[in-house]
Parts: C-alpha cells; structure tokens; sequence
C-alpha cells in the first residue's frame, strides 16, 4: 500500500507537447479515476506512473520514492490492461501465478496465493483452462486475478471494462469497487465513461488535452464544477449551458427569459442548468424559460425531453412522467441554488 | 434447394475438384516418374512407349546405393554407398546447422528490428532485406576469395555461414512480421509481472512466435537441402559435398545411370519430407487466441 504523488509531470513526442504540467496526489488506499474525452491524455499518464512511457519532465513517487527511472518491474505495481493481455500460451492458474514465479516465490505458495485469488474472483472452476476458452467477462477477471494475487502497492486499470457489454460492465463495476473495499489498495481507475468515474472513484480527476480540469469527490465535481468543460462532462444527461448577459444577480438568456442567479457575475456569461434540476411549469411563468417540446426519450426511471426555446434548445429530465407530447408548450424554471455560471471566455466557474 | 442452384453449386464443386486434381498430378507426376525409373531394370529405361509400372520391377538401384558391392551391365562393381552415405550426411549436417543458426539469428534479431530502438533501425533492416535481392552468381567469385582467405572452403563452418547469410534476411523479413502482429501489452504485462526485457521475449513472446519460427525452420531447411550452386563451388570433395552435388557425379563418360540417380534422388526426398510432416503439427493458427478480449 502506498500514496501516489504526480508533480509537475508533462510529456512531450519530440517538439509535440502532449502533457502541459500535470499535479495531483493519489492517498493510500484511496480509489481515483482518470477521466476525459478521447486523447486528453489519462491511458498515457497511467502509462507513466506504471513505467511503460517516459516522463519528459516532473516527477512521478509511489511511497516515499521517486520512480521516473525506476524500471517497471521494480516499481511493485500491478496493471489491467484494456485488451487484458492474458498469456494465450499459459493457463489461468499460470497467468496468475507468473508474477510470483518470476519472483522465485515457491511452488506451494504460488498456487496458495492463485487458489485464493481465484476464490475471490469466482475462477476456481477455470483455473486449468486457457484464456481462449473463457468468456470475455472471466478474461476481465483473470486479468484482475494476475494483478491481485501478488499484493501490489499499486493498482493501475486502463479501461478493463470498455469491452464488456453493458450489463456485465455494471456488475464488474461492483467487483471491481468490492474488491478494493476488500484489499484495500491504492488504485487509480483510467475510463472515458464518466458513469464508471462517479459510481466507482472516492475522488475523480478530470483531464482534457493534457491538462487537468478539475479533482475532487464526485458529488463536488457534479455539484460545484470548476469550469464549463467539467460541468458538461460530469453528469449524464449533459448541463445546458446557455449564452446569457449577467446583471444584479439575474442573467437574460437570448430568448429573453430572465432567470435568477446566486452569482454576483457581470456581463456576458454562460449560464448552466443541469437537465434534472428543471421544473415543469405553465408557459410564460416568469422566471422560467419556454419552448416548445421536440424529442421525448423515456427509459422509465426517466423521461428526457428536449425543448426548443426562441433561442437554444433545452434539455431536460423528469422523473414523474409528465404527460408531454410533441409541439406542447411549456415552461422549464429552474430549482432553486442549482444554478451554475460560467465565465464565456475562459469557462472558469464565477462565484 | 432448387434444381438450378444445386446445378451451380455442383458445377462449383466440379471445377474445384479438377483444379485440385491439376496441381496434385502437377507436383506429384515428377516424383512418380523418379520412383519409377528408380525400380526400373536398365534395359526397360530405353524402351519405347510409356509405361506406368515397369515389366519387371527391380531393386538392383536401391543394391548399387546401399550394397556393399551390385552386378552393373553384367560385372561385378563397387557400390556408391561410401560416397553416398558421406554426401547424405554432409546434406544433414550442413542444411541442419544453417536451419538452426537461422532460425536462432532470426528470432532474436528481428525482435530486436521491431522492438529495441537504434539509430539507423529501418536502414539497417532494409539493408538486410534487400541483399534479397543480389543474384547469387554475382557474389560468387568475392565469396570464393573471401572463403580461400579465411580458410573455410570445404569446411561445414564455411559452407553454414554462407547459406545463414542467403537465408537469414528473408527469415528476419518473416519473423519481423510475426513480432509486430503480436500486441505489444502482452510484453507489457509481462515486464509489469516482473520480468525483464529478456525473459518477457523468451517466456510470452518466444512461445507465441513458435508458428513462424516454425515456418522459418522450414523454409530455411528446405532452400539449404536444395541448393545446388554453392555447394558446387565451395565443397569440392567429400569432406563437405552434399547430395545434389553428388547425385548428378553418377553421369559418367560412358554411360549415365538414370535408375541410380533417381533412386538417389527417392531417398534425398526423405529427410524434407520426414521434417515438414514433424514441423506440420507446430505450424497451426490461432495460437495467439485469448491474449485479448
């Protein structure tokens, strides 16, 4: 077990400067995931912190030590890869095992160990069969067995579970979040699904194009974002975020709304109202915005209608199924204190 | 089904059985021909029209090979069997050794061509490669002052380093493409475990590539059993000399021996056959299955 430090680290391929400073600390037994869009540079990051890219400047410590040079097999981590990577030519029981042969670890306690990570993982009954005749799920776990069965200070996942299909990813997002509860290790979680980030992560950090965004516990990422990238990333269905002019504590939407903020911002502003915190009311209540309804999607739990205004188009979610249908008019007013403003330029978070 | 598509379907069926047929004969029929004047008497070689099967079918080839002495145009001769068995050694000591050095060079060099960063990597590579491409006979004459220098003509050293070098860029070439086809997370997984760069190549790597080094083996094998030129020029006597040098020495002035040279020939199929039927097994797919999702 061990805390993670990431100071300063940046990444450069040749004059192409991919990480622009990165700084955050990762507590012992703490549960972080690593989250952003395509390309903003989380899998490489992980990458650096396992040892498999080098880092062009800043430092990277697991424990007390400073491990940029230190060689991968040396830095007492263990990864999942997003491809699992399993031996073809070994059996479970042997892929499981191999890091503590290569240890020189003897017969009976490797197959100690591999029988009781096994255990854990409900792999008993395939420990003598090769990777080829499991399923994708029991891939993903022989994977997590090979990481676990030797006690690494360090858990690094690279998205393990963006090849399962949906209902086998929810479960193993449970494995995976009980499975640290158990052994309690220091574990940073790298995933593009921000439903994976908030259910799983004790804290969550957001990344875009080599820089971060904002970390935090998730509920004060969904509830306080920093900025106007992370407001749209963080939640699901996405914030609206509407152009507005800020005055004396109101701000007035381009179709002429006017709707109240706890802000004391000024001027032009992006205004942000997350999808699940508009009430339905008649048209033209004040202090509410309306339009005319388009596209109803309904799960169930959840019914999410989008509303065309005079200006941009709203989304919202409701969870009481409103009798809505195409065309109706309504009014969307926004709850009370749930209300973001952003700066329009920088994105930045005004109070 | 109705009777039209079954009428194509058959038609199909046709049509690849006799393209089948066409290739089996066209590789096989030479070899028949082999056989069979290898068990044909001397007299029935000139007769005219073709026979499938000879009149009286006879060993006294396979005698003058394997015999002590053998009867030849009615007198008593030595057999070749001391030359023969001397050159079929040679053939298995020399094609054996370029086969492994090959296979061994290759193995590790093109992981280092896909794997280890240099300066000059791709130059070097495709330096390598295209020596493919220089005819043998141009080298020839170098080659030979080079051996004289170095004291290797008609030496096992002298002809191995000769065919490693024929052989080992098209080996390297073939390989090369097996390591890069191979996920590079497997080696990845593997350092993490703990290994070094040299054990995750011999235990995860190595084993996965067995179908290539397997085909290299093979192709490798099978070019150095056949080669002809060389040998000719750098394994002037016995010491070194193979088969396909030797068998053609049972021309002589007077008379050419077609039925011993040909039931020469029948037992020098055996060695690439025997090991291409071994090798077989090695040389399946999907070995590379389960290492991903």
């Amino acid at each position: 077990m061990a805390k993670v430090s990431i100071s300063d680290v940046t990444k450069s391929y040749g004059i192409t400067k991919v990480m622009h400073g990165v700084s955050f600390e990762v507590q012992d037994g703490e549960f972080v995931a690593l989250v952003g869009p395509s390309g903003c540079g989380k899998s490489t990051l992980l990458r650096m912190i396992a040892g498999l890219e080098d880092i062009t400047s800043g430092q990277v410590s697991i424990g007390e030590r400073v491990v940029n040079d230190v060689e991968p097999k040396e830095r007492d981590i263990a990864m999942v890869f997003q491809n699992y990577a399993l031996y073809p030519h070994m059996t479970v029981a042997e892929n499981m095992g191999f890091s503590l042969r290569l240890r020189g670890t003897p017969k009976a306690e490797v197959s100690r160990a591999v029988a009781e990570a096994a255990e854990i993982l409900g792999l008993t009954p395939y420990l003598a069969r090769h990777p080829k005749a499991l399923s994708g799920g029991q891939r993903q776990r022989v994977a997590m067995g090979r990481a676990i069965v030797r006690h690494p200070a360090v858990f690094l996942f690279d998205e393990p579970l963006s090849n399962l299909d949906a209902a086998l990813r929810v479960q193993m997002r449970a494995e995976i979040r009980n499975l640290h509860e158990r052994l309690g290790s220091t574990s940073i979680f790298v995933t593009h699904d921000q439903v994976e980030a908030m259910t799983m992560a004790d804290r969550i950090v957001v990344m875009r194009a080599g820089r971060l965004e904002q970390a935090g516990p998730p509920l004060e990422l969904y509830d306080r974002p920093a900025n106007a990238f992370v407001a749209g990333f963080i939640g699901s269905p996405a914030m609206n975020l509407l152009p507005a002019q800020a005055a004396g504590g109101h701000v007035t939407l381009a179709d002429g709304s006017v709707l109240p903020i706890t802000s004391a911002a000024e001027g032009a502003v992006q205004y942000g109202i997350r999808p699940e915190h508009l009430d339905l009311v008649p048209p033209e209540t004040p202090g509410a915005m309306t339009g005319t309804v388009g596209l109803i999607e309904s799960t169930g739990t959840a019914m999410f209608v989008a509303v065309q205004t005079q200006g941009p188009k709203v989304n919202a979610l409701f969870s009481d199924r409103p009798a809505l249908h195409r065309g109706d008019r309504v009014g969307l007013r926004p709850k009370a204190g749930h209300s973001h403003v952003f700066h329009t330029g920088t994105g930045e978070r005004l109070a | 089904m109705t009777p039209r598509r079954r009428i194509s379907q058959w038609s199909r069926r046709a049509g690849l059985c006799l393209g089948a047929a066409v290739m089996v004969l066209w590789s096989l029929a030479p070899i028949y021909w082999s056989f069979l004047t290898s068990i044909t008497p001397p007299g029935g070689l000139v007769s005219s029209g073709l026979r499938l099967w000879p009149e009286a079918a006879t060993t006294e080839h396979f005698a003058k090979l394997f015999g002590a002495t053998s009867v030849s145009q009615g007198n008593e001769v030595q057999s070749v069997w001391p030359q023969f068995s001397a050159a079929f050694a040679n053939s298995l000591i020399t094609s054996g050794l370029a086969t492994v050095v090959t296979v061994i060079l290759a193995a590790f060099g093109a992981w280092a061509f896909v794997r280890l960063s240099f300066p000059g990597k791709n130059v070097i590579f495709i330096a390598v490669v295209a020596t493919l491409a220089i005819p043998a006979y141009t080298v020839m004459i170098p080659l030979y002052r080079l051996m004289i220098a170095a004291g290797l003509i008609d030496t096992y050293a002298g002809v191995t380093l000769i065919y490693v070098s024929a052989f080992l860029p098209l080996a390297l070439w073939l390989m090369r493409s097996v390591y890069q086809s191979m996920p590079l997370s497997l080696e990845e997984a593997a350092w993490l475990d703990g290994a070094s760069k040299l054990r995750a190549f011999v235990q995860v790597v190595l084993p996965l590539a067995g179908p290539g080094l397997v085909a290299c083996a093979i192709l490798t094998f099978l070019s150095a059993w056949g080669q002809f030129m060389v040998p000719l020029v750098f394994s002037p006597t016995l010491a070194t000399k193979p088969l396909t040098v030797l068998i053609p020495e049972f021309v002589t002035r007077n008379y050419v021996d077609y039925g011993l040279m040909n039931a020469a020939g029948m037992v020098a199929i055996v060695p690439p056959m025997i090991l291409v039927l071994f090798l077989n097994r090695f040389l399946v797919q999907g070995l590379m299955a389960g290492a991903g999702k």
